[in-house]
């Protein structure tokens, strides 16, 4: 019961509940609740992403979901912190990591609410749209999410927009980066090679590039993945 | 031969570092549960200790001892039990009020621990007191009835709550979810 009234919450007024854990001293209850409400809602947008291919990838890409919300910002956290001293604007790390816990159980919340769209449109796209789709609706769920981060920094200080900007970029790198390490959520239907986790291959920058390519219908070849490579001049 | 050592590498050092990071949840959880926060907190730590490093510092906030229930702490406890079910309906207005709801509670608990203390006094005995006997039964009804009333004014405010959520009123529901809890507050203080 106390979960759902935290996602009502976090929902309505994410900034207001950022402010009440920091006046009410209850991080030390509010934080778990949290991280229960983001795996809860990344375990679900990660099961409708696996259920593209069904079978194994649903529980593969449901596990994994989590860690792509959570261990960008336990990489980053710290380093915003630093960044927004430095452009003087005191936030503590406490206040920084609730807005943080608060926005990224924002987004899971709301890319829960979005699964079942996604998994009406996973019926009629193709592979290269069906990824585009799931990073798409990623992005549209996550704004909200550091926009609460954003907002959640107290007013005033030096150079706040480079800082501010700073922040975005670095949280918006990391994630990418999380996320094609810890790929693949979305497997082709008629893939036998069901894997938790695929070697490391080139960067999250060129992959991007040649699935929109591939999305466009500009193939080259198959790589040793599976995955198309692209036939553009670069 | 210089490829395999590269998957040997790159294999020992993800696993090592994967070591590392369970290592560290698990002391930052065995310094969390001796800290004594709650299990919750401890077991996020041993997933997510990075975000819960600042709990460190910090010493757990210091609980108050609970108060003896007095005769009126089940009427109290579904009174405010009903209301805080419906502010935190989603449907209901997006009112802050989980700080006055404490506030309420801890008066009308408090309020009632001392209802619960002239009882136990009354009981031990008037003998040769009747006079100041008199005056405490006299000021225990009193007390009784003003906290019956803040918890007949509580059950109004529940059907306040469903007009904010029609008529978008929230201005007054807040208020009035101040005012009683500053009302309550008085309860402790004036005889």
């Amino acid at each position: 019961m106390i979960l759902i009234h935290r996602a009502a919450e976090l929902l309505r007024a994410p900034g207001a509940m950022v402010d009440r854990i920091e006046a009410d001293a209850s991080f030390a209850e509010e934080a778990p609740r949290l991280l229960a409400l983001l795996a809860l809602g990344a375990l679900t947008f990660g099961a409708v992403v696996g259920g593209y291919r069904g079978g194994l990838q649903v529980p593969f890409a449901a596990v994994k979901l989590p860690l792509l919300f959570l261990v960008p910002m336990m990489l980053v956290l710290p380093a915003l912190r630093g960044l927004w001293s430095l452009c003087e604007v005191d936030v503590s790390y406490q206040r920084l990591v609730t807005a943080g816990l608060v926005g990224g159980a924002r987004t899971a919340l709301l890319a829960a609410a979005a699964g079942p769209v996604l998994w009406l449109l996973f019926g009629v796209m193709d592979y290269h749209l069906a990824v585009l789709s799931f990073v798409g609706v990623l992005g549209l769920c996550g704004l909200p999410g550091l926009l609460v981060v954003a907002r959640a920094v107290p007013a005033g200080g030096r150079s706040r927009w480079v800082a501010l900007g700073g922040s975005l970029v670095l949280l918006g790198l990391a994630s990418m980066q999380t996320g094609w390490l810890l790929r693949p959520f979305l497997v082709r239907p008629q893939s036998t090679d069901v894997v938790l986790l695929r070697p490391v291959e080139e960067d999250v920058f060129s992959a991007v590039e040649t699935t929109a390519w591939s999305a466009l219908g500009v193939y080259d070849s198959e790589s040793d993945f599976g995955r198309p490579v692209y036939r553009g001049t670069r | 031969m210089s490829g395999l050592l590269a998957v040997v590498t790159a294999q020992a050092l993800t696993g090592g570092l994967g070591v590392a990071y369970l290592a560290g949840g698990v002391v930052v959880a065995g310094l969390l549960e001796q800290a004594g926060r709650p299990r919750g907190t401890v077991l996020g730590a041993l997933v997510a200790w990075p975000l819960l490093l600042p709990l460190l510092g910090e010493a757990p906030s210091p609980t108050a001892p609970a108060l003896p229930p007095g005769p009126l702490r089940g009427r109290i406890d579904q009174v405010l039990g009903a209301l805080q079910d419906t502010l935190g309906d989603p449907a209901a207005s997006e009112v802050p009020w989980e700080a006055d709801l404490a506030g309420l509670r801890r008066a009308l608990e408090d309020a009632d621990s001392r209802l619960a203390l002239a009882d136990r006094l009354l009981a031990d005995g008037t003998d040769g007191a009747e006079e100041a006997a008199a005056q405490l039964r006299a000021a225990r009804a009193r007390r009784a009835d003003a906290v019956r009333a803040v918890l007949a004014e509580v059950q109004a405010l529940r059907l306040q709550v469903g007009m904010a959520a029609l008529a978008g009123d929230d201005d007054a529901l807040s208020s009035r979810l101040q005012e009683l809890s500053t009302r309550a507050a008085t309860l402790s203080e004036v005889a």
